[in-house]
């Protein structure tokens, strides 16, 4: 995968959105960052961006779980909609502060899903989740909840 | 006929199986019948002149009650009363053995044709007849020794009537009524049958189908005491006439202990529904830790590592130090909202006092009366079928303030909003119910959380927590009722809140 420029953060918590620019800025000042409230207004920003040559369809995504109107369970089920060519050069990341078991069984079983992290995110995480070398779900692995699932 | 006048009154004397003798006052043997003789030579006399005609039959009875036969004398007596008219007929049985076997005859002595002088005495041979007696009182009394000693209860009732024409003793000590109590009586006048007229509608039913079987019938003892018996009635032709016989078996040790067993398992099954809504509340918890608490800590955390990081400027720091401040009092927000959740579920130590509907309702559109004014909603409200209940005021208080407030809140923007507030009720309990015309709830999408903690339906435009439906279902529980939603999105809602009648 090619270097990330574009991120999509989708968290209904300005605060958090806030955060997250910071430390993806803090690690590369060139990456744009759009925020979404919740995952309706994500999906449309999304469908503009495919219409619309001059918007880029993000590289990453990182999608809260907690969200009112169309929470980050069912945005994923409304992104099967959008075509698998542009889908596929996007990462998808959870990014909650759930440290709920169930949420983390069902992120591992969803394979639109890349990884799964539990809030605050920082620059270690972003780098291992920005590489072009990112296994799917090894930042979720080596977290110290990975108890959680047994 | 001309046979008639052949036939000579001697004739059938002979005839008669009968010993017949005709005596005077004196015991003088005037006549005897052929049997007479026949059976005295049959029986050993050796000169017929010694019992037959011209022989005294007074003295055979004396000689008889010298050889110490008792009931001679008793038949000599009967005799002189015929002859002194004191008495029309006199009878007696008595034994007199053959050496070969055991004999009864029955002594019948009454004056020849009004003729006071004569007395025809006649000895009939009845063996037979009191062979077939005593084995009937034998059998009897085989039968009667099992009735006497049954442990069940047993009630011999007159078929065509319905009266008790026997009972045994086991049932009189068991329901400790005396023997006469029941005698005479019909099934349902003696009273230890509780429902007289479903007791009638059975004895047709028995009278029909010759049979009835209860296997859990309640009696009512002379001490007021119910006893459960299983009861089977059947009806008998015993030749003479027609008879129920109803078997009383008293099973109430094993009511007792089925009723104990199925209190005890509705006993577990509540328990069991309530260690599973208790789990339901701790998963909740669980999920408030580690979703809305940990929301707080997490963005606390990033600031902190923001700061720490370096390179922000004084302003910058400062505004982070501001927001770490709002991200303290929302843990500690929700530590105090977990708290009140569970004070209320845990206690019940308010004071429960009759709250009426009205009066509440009428404080509640007091507090938003702003609201009202500004939405411009219509609250209607009709308490006539039921006015109020017992119950704790602050509670009540709380779920009509927020299902109103809600209802406010969550109006449709595309008509004029209408809210109805009524109470219906039944045997146990009052349904309060609030229905609107707003904006709804998805209910197939959100049935699961509609009641759950910090879940919100419409955005964040609208400004709330996620709180007041969790309370009112929590504090409707805790006054032993619930909570019930019909709700269609764009149409309205209409929450329904069961409260106990006490």
């Amino acid at each position: 995968m090619n270097k990330i420029k574009n991120i999509l953060l989708i968290d209904d918590d300005d605060i958090v959105n806030l955060i997250n620019t910071m430390v993806i800025k803090l690690n590369d000042q060139d990456i744009e960052v759009r925020s979404a409230i919740n995952g309706s207004v994500a999906l449309s920003m999304l469908k503009e961006s495919i219409v619309n040559e001059s918007d880029h369809f993000p590289d990453l995504i990182f999608l809260d779980i907690n969200m009112p109107e169309m929470d980050g369970w069912e945005f994923l089920e409304e992104l099967k909609d959008i075509p698998e060519n542009i889908l596929s050069k996007c990462k998808i990341i959870m990014l909650t502060s759930s440290i709920d078991s169930v949420d983390i069984k069902n992120a591992k079983n969803n394979p639109m899903l890349d990884d799964y992290v539990v809030k605050p995110l920082n620059i270690e995480i972003f780098k291992s989740l920005s590489s072009s070398d990112h296994v799917p779900f090894s930042v979720c692995e080596s977290s110290n909840f990975k108890n959680y699932l047994k | 006929m001309p046979t008639e006048n052949i036939i000579t009154n001697y004739e059938i004397l002979a005839s008669l199986g009968s010993l017949v003798a005709v005596i005077d006052e004196t015991g003088l043997i005037l006549s005897v019948n052929k049997t007479w003789n026949d059976f005295a030579i049959e029986n050993g006399a050796e000169h017929l002149n010694q019992v037959s005609t011209g022989s005294n039959y007074f003295d055979v009875c004396r000689k008889s009650i010298l050889n110490g036969e008792g009931f001679a004398a008793i038949a000599l007596e009967g005799i002189f009363s015929v002859f002194k008219k004191e008495k029309q007929v006199f009878e007696m049985e008595y034994p007199s053995d053959s050496p070969f076997e055991k004999r009864w005859f029955l002594l019948h002595a009454m004056n020849l044709n009004e003729d006071y002088s004569r007395v025809v005495v006649s000895h009939q041979n009845i063996t037979k007849r009191k062979y077939a007696e005593e084995a009937l009182k034998a059998s009897e009394l085989k039968y009667r020794r099992l009735f006497e000693t049954a442990k069940d209860g047993i009630l011999i009732l007159d078929a065509l009537t319905g009266k008790i024409i026997d009972v045994n003793p086991f049932l009189i000590k068991k329901l400790s009524f005396p023997f006469a109590y029941f005698i005479g009586k019909e099934l349902w006048q003696i009273g230890i049958f509780s429902d007289a007229e479903a007791s009638k509608k059975s004895f047709i039913e028995l009278q029909e189908k010759k049979y009835i079987r209860y296997e859990n019938m309640p009696l009512k003892k002379q001490d007021g005491d119910i006893m459960h018996v299983e009861f089977v009635s059947n009806v008998y032709d015993m030749g003479s006439g027609v008879v129920i016989q109803c078997n009383i078996r008293d099973i109430t040790e094993n009511y007792k202990a089925n009723l104990l067993l199925l209190e005890n398992e509705s006993k577990y099954r509540l328990l069991s529904k309530q260690l599973q809504e208790k789990n339901q509340d701790l998963r909740q918890f669980t999920y408030i830790l580690s979703h809305n608490l940990r929301s707080h800590i997490a963005k606390i955390q990033g600031l902190v590592y923001l700061i720490n990081k370096g390179g922000n400027d004084k302003e910058e720091n400062h505004t982070f130090l501001q927001i770490i401040t709002g991200e303290v009092s929302g843990i500690d927000e929700v530590i105090r909202d977990l708290n009140q959740i569970l004070s209320i579920q845990n206690t019940l130590k308010e004071a429960i006092d009759f709250i009426d509907f009205d009066t509440i309702f009428n404080q509640i559109k007091q507090v938003l009366s702003n609201e009202i004014k500004e939405s411009g909603v219509l609250i209607t409200a009709d308490f006539s079928a039921y006015s109020g209940v017992k119950t704790i005021k602050s509670y009540c208080y709380s779920i009509i303030y927020n299902l109103l407030s809600n209802a406010i809140k969550y109006r449709s923007t595309n008509r004029q909003s209408i809210i109805h507030l009524k109470t219906t009720s039944d045997d146990a309990f009052v349904c309060l119910s609030v229905k609107d015309n707003g904006m709804g709830i998805d209910l197939e999408k959100n049935k699961e959380k509609v009641f759950s903690l910090y879940k919100r339906f419409h955005g964040n435009k609208i400004q709330g927590k996620g709180m007041g439906l969790n309370l009112v279902k929590v504090q409707a529980e805790s006054l032993g009722g619930r909570v019930e939603l019909e709700s269609k999105v764009d149409q309205g809602s209409e929450f329904k809140i069961y409260l106990p009648i006490q």
